[in-house]
C-alpha cells in the first residue's frame, strides 16, 4: 500500500513537471533564505562566546555628562587595570590594549603596512581564550619588546618558517601616538621578538589583530584623566557588578578627585553636584558586540582600530526577514498542495468506492506532501553550498552549516519536513477526504470550491510580506542616496586625500610646494583625520580659566590653507594668517560650538583647554566656521574647536583639491611627487568620497542584504501566485468557454480572471504600510540626518507589487481567455 | 454591417467546401468533409448521424466558436473565414444563441446572473437588462426560481434557464447541441416546444440531436456519416 502511494506521488510530480518544479523551487529558495539568515544571526548573536569566561569579562567604560552633554567613552586611564587588580580582590585578572597605530613591519625583505597592530599586557590570555600553537601563554609577553602574532601573520612573513625566536622590525620614525603622547619621535627602528604563534582570533571576536605586542615596551600614560586604554577585567564567579561599579565610584574620588580640583579649580564633589557626572562603568563583554551603542552609548569615536561592532537591531530586522520569507514560502507550498489536490476529487471518490477510508486518504496525501517537502529541503541545502560562499564574500564572515558538529541540525532539519509537509498536506488530506463518492463522481459536479478563505488569506499575508520588505529596501536605499548628496558644509568634489602623509616628517611642507607646482592641483593642506573614528575631543571652557561647566568639543589641526582646500564657508571673523604671529594660540569655533557657548558674538573671546599644566592653554578666537560634516550622519554635528598646529604623524592627513576633469593624470602626478619624498614608502589614498562611503560600510552591507532578499521574497510569492493563478486559470476554464460562449471578448475574460489577485494585493498593501513605516522609523533614528518617510514610497512599493502580481498572473490568464472554448465545452 | 434582412427566403448561412482535420504526427484525422450547406433564415435544421460523426464540430463552426481548416463561410453573405477575431466575436455575440446539452450554466452564479450574462457582454444599459431578465423570467415561468444557483434546479430546469439565456440577447440563431439529452422525456418536450416556438416566432434553429422524435420538429434533416453529408 505504502508503495503504491509513494508511486503515485511520484507520478503526480512527474504528471505536473511545472506545478511540481515551482513547488519544490519555491519551497526550497525559501528554506536556503532561512538557513542562510539563520546561519547568520547565529554567527551574530554568538559573538566573543568563545571566551572560557565569557560570563565574567567586563569592559570598563567612562560615562561622562559634563554640562548636559553625556558621552560614553570606550577608553579608560592607563593606571586603571593595574588600581582595580591591587585593589578590589574580586578583579581576577585584567588587561589592557593600546592601539599601536598604522605602521610598517619588516622581516628580512618582506615589508608590509599593517594597521592593527596592539599593544597588550602579559596577562591577556587570562583575560580572552586563545590557542597557542607555540610558545607559553604565560610569559609570552612579560618582557618589553615582545611579541604574539597569529598563523596569518605568521604565514605573511615567515612563510613556513616557525617564527617564535625570530625578529620582526617595526620601521622608524614612528610615533606611538595614543601610547605615549610623552616620548615623541623614535626616531630608530623597535625590534620585537615574536615569543608567541597563536591560532587567529575567531571570526566573530569583537576585537581581533595579527599582532599583539607587550605593553611594558612603551611607557604607560599615568595621568587619569586621558583615556588611552582599553581595560578588560575578569570578575570573580558571582561577583555583583552593581556593588563592584558602587566600589569604581571610590576609584574615580580617589584618582581622577586631585586632578578635578587642579583643572576645574573646584573639588569633584562640586562638579557633580553640579549636575554633571563622571564614572567608571561596567559593560560585559556579551554586550559589546550587539549593544554598545543601544544600550551604553558607547561613542563609536573612541573605538580605535578593528573593532567590530553591530546593533541587536539588525538580528531582529533579519529575525524578521527569515521567518517570513519561511512563511512566504511554506503558505506557497501549502496553497499550491491544496490547489492541486482539488483536482484529485475524483481519484478521492474513486478510491472510496473502493474500499479506502478517510484515514488511509488522509495520509496518503499528508504522504505526498512530505515527498514533497523532502524534496524541496535536499534542493535547498545543495542550493545553500553554492549560496552560503557567496553571502559570504558580500558580507565578510566565515558561515557554514555544520551537519555533524551539533547535536540539532539534523533532528531540525527532519522535524521541519515533516512540519511542513503535514501542514500543506494536511488541509487537502481532510478536505478531500470528506468527500461524498457519489457526489464527487457525478459527472457534472463542482471540483471544489475555487474561493477559499484560507487560500486567499495566505496570499493576502504573501504579498504583505513582500510589501514590507519592499518599502524597507526602498527607504533604506533612499536613505544611503540621502546621505551621499548630502551638503555636507564642504565641497567633497575633486578631493584627494592622503591617509599616511605621517611618514613624510617634517618634509611635509616641501612635498605641498611641489604639488602646487602642478596647474591642476589648485590647494593643498595638511590636517588632522576626519571621517572617521578616532576624532579627539577635549574640555574646553569658554571666557573663563576655572568652572565646572567645561564643553566637550572635539578638535582638529589644521594649516593656514584648510578652508581654502575644504572650501568650507567663513560665517564670522576671519581664518588663520601668516600675517599674525598671534595666531598660534587662535582658535576658531564652528556654528554648534558657538551655539552652545551661547554667545552671539564670540570673536575676541577667549576659551581655555582643560588638562594638565602642560597641556592646558588659553586660545583667543578670531572666527566662526559654517558647520560641516566631519564626522558620518549617524551624529549631529558637534562642537568643533579647530587650532593652527601641526598634526601629530600618525594622525596627519593631506587633502588636494584638483582641478575639474580628468583626474588621473593628476593623481599620477602626485604619485610621482609623494616617491620623490616618501622614502620608499607606499602612498595610501583616496578620494574623500570615498572615505566618506566607508562610514556606511554597514549600511550598506544592510541594503545589500535586504535588496536580496527583498527581491527573493517577491520571486517565491510570485512563483506563488503563477502557480495559483494557473490552478485557478484551469478550474475556471469550463466557466471562461460559457462566457466566450455567450460574447464575452478576451479583455473581459482576462480582466475576470485578474480581479481577484488585484484585490488581495491591494488589501496586502493596507497590512503592510503601518508595520513597515513602524520598522523603517525604528532604522532611521540611527541617523541624526535623515530622510523623511514619504507616503510615495509606500505607494510605489504597492504598484510594484500589484504590477509583479498582475505580470505573473497575465501569463496564465491570457493563455486562458484566448484558449478555444470549444475544448472546455467538450462532453466529459 | 449587415443588410436590414425582411424578405423570405434569404440565405443566412452558406458553408462551401468546409473541412476540418486534425494533424497528429503528420496524419491527418479529418473531422468533416466537404460540407457544403446552405440555411436559409427562418429554418428549422435538425443534424443527425452517429457518434463522432462531426455534427458538434459542424455546429461549433456554424456558431464561429471553432474555425474551419480549409473552405468558405458565408453568414448573410459576409465571408466569415476572412474575419478578425474581434469581428467574429462582434457578430457572434450580436447573432448567435447557444443550448449546450450539458447546460453549462455558470455555477457561481444565479439563474437571474446567468440570464443576464450576454447582456453585460452586449453592454446594454442596466434599466434595460433588468427588463428583458424580468420578461424572460416570466416568459419561462422562473420568476420564483431567480435566486437560486445552478446545482438547486433539476436538470430540466437547468435546460429551461440554458434555452432562456440562449434567446435573451434576441438572436436570429439558435444553435442547440443535443438540447434534451440529459432529459427525460416530458422535459425533452417541453424544450422541444419551446424552440418550435421560437422558430414560429421566426428564430432561425440548427439543433443536433440522436432522436428521431426530436428530428421531426424541424423542417428537415442533415444525416452526418464520417464528416460527410449524406445524400437524402
Amino acid at each position: 500500500m505504502l508503495k503504491s502511494y509513494f508511486q503515485i506521488a511520484i507520478r503526480n510530480l512527474k504528471k505536473d513537471k511545472v506545478f511540481s518544479f515551482i513547488n519544490i523551487a519555491g519551497l526550497a529558495v525559501g528554506v536556503t533564505c532561512f538557513l542562510t539568515l539563520s546561519l547568520f544571526i547565529i554567527d551574530e548573536l554568538n559573538y566573543d562566546r568563545f571566551n572560557k569566561n565569557f560570563d565574567q569579562i567586563y569592559r570598563v567604560v567612562v560615562n561622562q555628562n559634563i554640562n548636559g552633554i553625556e558621552n560614553t567613552n570606550s577608553k579608560t586611564p592607563g593606571l586603571l587595570g593595574p588600581t582595580l587588580f591591587n585593589q578590589l580582590p574580586e578583579t581576577v585578572s585584567y588587561t589592557r590594549i593600546g592601539y599601536f597605530g598604522q605602521y610598517r613591519l619588516r622581516y628580512k625583505d618582506r615589508v608590509f603596512n599593517e594597521g592593527n597592530i596592539y599593544a597588550v599586557d602579559s596577562s591577556f590570555f587570562d583575560v580572552f581564550t586563545l590557542s597557542f600553537i607555540e610558545g607559553n601563554l604565560k610569559t609570552a609577553l612579560t618582557r618589553p619588546n615582545t611579541m604574539v602574532i597569529t598563523e596569518t601573520a605568521a604565514k605573511k612573513y615567515f612563510g613556513n618558517e616557525n617564527p617564535v625566536g625570530k625578529t620582526l622590525i617595526v620601521e622608524k620614525s614612528f610615533k606611538a601616538d595614543y601610547l605615549n603622547k610623552e616620548k615623541s619621535y623614535i626616531n630608530r627602528s623597535e625590534s620585537f621578538l615574536i615569543t608567541g604563534l597563536i591560532k587567529d582570533f575567531p571570526k566573530n571576536s569583537h576585537f581581533r589583530t595579527n599582532f599583539l605586542s607587550s605593553i611594558s615596551t612603551f611607557d604607560i600614560n599615568k595621568y587619569w584623566l586621558d583615556l588611552w586604554y582599553s581595560t578588560y577585567i575578569v570578575l570573580k564567579k558571582g561577583t555583583d557588578p552593581v556593588k563592584y561599579e558602587k566600589k569604581l565610584e571610590k576609584i574615580v574620588y580617589a584618582n581622577v578627585g586631585p586632578l578635578a580640583k587642579s583643572i576645574l579649580g573646584v573639588p569633584l564633589e562640586d562638579f557633580i553636584k553640579a549636575g554633571n557626572k563622571y564614572r567608571y562603568q561596567l559593560q560585559p563583554l556579551s554586550s559589546i558586540y550587539l549593544y554598545s551603542q543601544r544600550n551604553y552609548g558607547i561613542d563609536l569615536n573612541t573605538e580605535w582600530g578593528d573593532i567590530k561592532n553591530s546593533d541587536i537591531n539588525y538580528v531582529y530586522i533579519f529575525s524578521a526577514i527569515a521567518f517570513f520569507i519561511l512563511i512566504i514560502a511554506v503558505i506557497n507550498f501549502m496553497n499550491l498542495v491544496t490547489a492541486r489536490s482539488e483536482r484529485r476529487s475524483k481519484e478521492v471518490g474513486i478510491r472510496k468506492t473502493l474500499g479506502s477510508n478517510k484515514l488511509k486518504l488522509i495520509w496518503q496525501f499528508i504522504g505526498e506532501a512530505i515527498v514533497m517537502s523532502f524534496l524541496s529541503v535536499l534542493a535547498a541545502l545543495a542550493l545553500l553550498e553554492i549560496i552560503l560562499p557567496l553571502f559570504n564574500s558580500l558580507i565578510g564572515k566565515e558561515l557554514r552549516l555544520g551537519f555533524f558538529n551539533n547535536f540539532y541540525t539534523i533532528p531540525l532539519l527532519i522535524a521541519f519536513i515533516l512540519f511542513v509537509g503535514i501542514l500543506a498536506g494536511s488541509y487537502p488530506a481532510f478536505y478531500l477526504s470528506s468527500f461524498q463518492p457519489v457526489q464527487v463522481l457525478k459527472s457534472n459536479s463542482t471540483k471544489g470550491s475555487r474561493k477559499s478563505n484560507i487560500r486567499s488569506g495566505l496570499v493576502i499575508m504573501q504579498f504583505a510580506i513582500s510589501i514590507t520588505l519592499l518599502i524597507g529596501t526602498i527607504i533604506i536605499k533612499n536613505q544611503l542616496d540621502y546621505i551621499q548628496n548630502k551638503n555636507l558644509g564642504f565641497n567633497k568634489e575633486h578631493l584627494y586625500s592622503i591617509m599616511n602623509a605621517g611618514v613624510l616628517g617634517t618634509r611635509v611642507n616641501t612635498f605641498k610646494q611641489e604639488l602646487l607646482k602642478n596647474s591642476n592641483i589648485l590647494s593643498v593642506t595638511n590636517s588632522s583625520q576626519m571621517f572617521r573614528a578616532g576624532i579627539p575631543g577635549n574640555g574646553y571652557l569658554y571666557n573663563k580659566k576655572y568652572g565646572t561647566d567645561p564643553t566637550a568639543c572635539q578638535f582638529v589641526d589644521v594649516d593656514y590653507d584648510f578652508l581654502k582646500t575644504y572650501q568650507i564657508k567663513l560665517k564670522e571673523g576671519r581664518y588663520f594668517s601668516k600675517e599674525f604671529s598671534t595666531d598660534s594660540s587662535a582658535v576658531l569655533i564652528n556654528e554648534t560650538a558657538e551655539r552652545i557657548f551661547g554667545d552671539k558674538h564670540p570673536v575676541g573671546k577667549e576659551i581655555t583647554r582643560i588638562g594638565k599644566e602642560t597641556w592646558k592653554k588659553t586660545f583667543k578666537i578670531i572666527g566662526v566656521i559654517k558647520d560641516f560634516n566631519y564626522e558620518s550622519l549617524h551624529y549631529n554635528i558637534r562642537p568643533l574647536v579647530v587650532h593652527l598646529q601641526t598634526p601629530t604623524e600618525a594622525d596627519n592627513y593631506i587633502t588636494v583639491r584638483t582641478a575639474a576633469g580628468e583626474p588621473k593624470i593628476t593623481i599620477e602626478y602626485i604619485k610621482e611627487s609623494w616617491n620623490k619624498f616618501a622614502n620608499g614608502n607606499e602612498m595610501y589614498s583616496r578620494f574623500v568620497d570615498e572615505n566618506l562611503a566607508r562610514l556606511y560600510e554597514s549600511e550598506q552591507r544592510i541594503s545589500l542584504i535586504t535588496t536580496i532578499f527583498a527581491l527573493l521574497a517577491i520571486l517565491i510569492a510570485s512563483l506563488g501566485v503563477f502557480g495559483l493563478s494557473a490552478f485557478v486559470a484551469e478550474q475556471r476554464t469550463k466557466e471562461i468557454g460559457i462566457r466566450k460562449a455567450l460574447g464575452a471578448s478576451i479583455p473581459e475574460i482576462i480582466l475576470l480572471l485578474t480581479k481577484e489577485f488585484a484585490v488581495w494585493v491591494l488589501i496586502a498593501n493596507i497590512i503592510a504600510w503601518p508595520a513597515a513605516f513602524y520598522v523603517m522609523n525604528n532604522w532611521l533614528k540611527n541617523f541624526a540626518y535623515k530622510v523623511n518617510l514619504n507616503w510615495s514610497v509606500f505607494v510605489l512599493a504597492g504598484i510594484i507589487a500589484l504590477i509583479t502580481a498582475l505580470t505573473t498572473v497575465s501569463f496564465q490568464t491570457i493563455k486562458a481567455a484566448r484558449a478555444n472554448p470549444v475544448n472546455s465545452l467538450k462532453y466529459e | 454591417m449587415l443588410y436590414a434582412l425582411c424578405g423570405k427566403e434569404t440565405t443566412m448561412i452558406k458553408l462551401q467546401n468546409i473541412e476540418k482535420f486534425y494533424n497528429n504526427k503528420f496524419i491527418k484525422t479529418y473531422v468533416l468533409r466537404n460540407i457544403n450547406l446552405n440555411i436559409e433564415e427562418g429554418e428549422f435544421v435538425s443534424v443527425m448521424g452517429p457518434s463522432g460523426s462531426g455534427k458538434t464540430t459542424l455546429l461549433n463552426i456554424i456558431g464561429m466558436l471553432d474555425t474551419p481548416s480549409d473552405g468558405e463561410y458565408y453568414f448573410y453573405d459576409e465571408p466569415v473565414h476572412k474575419m478578425s477575431e474581434r469581428k467574429l466575436s462582434e457578430l457572434h455575440k450580436m447573432h448567435i444563441g447557444f443550448v449546450f446539452q450539458q447546460y453549462h450554466l455558470i455555477d457561481e452564479l444565479t439563474v437571474y446572473e446567468n440570464l443576464e450574462t450576454p447582456l453585460l457582454y452586449q453592454k446594454v444599459k442596466s434599466n434595460d437588462r433588468k427588463g428583458r431578465v424580468a420578461e424572460t423570467l416570466d416568459k419561462f415561468k422562473m420568476v420564483a426560481k431567480k435566486d437560486l444557483f445552478p446545482n438547486q434546479l433539476s436538470g430540466g430546469q437547468q435546460q429551461l434557464v440554458a434555452v432562456a439565456r440562449a434567446i435573451i440577447a434576441e438572436p436570429k440563431l439558435i444553435l442547440a447541441d443535443e438540447p434534451t439529452g440529459n432529459l427525460h422525456s416530458d422535459q425533452g418536450k417541453e424544450i422541444m416546444e419551446i424552440l418550435k416556438k421560437l422558430n414560429n416566432e421566426g428564430t432561425t434553429i440548427v439543433q443536433v440531436t440522436h432522436s428521431e422524435t426530436n428530428a421531426e420538429y424541424g423542417h428537415r434533416i442533415i444525416h452526418l456519416k464520417d464528416g460527410w453529408i449524406e445524400n437524402t
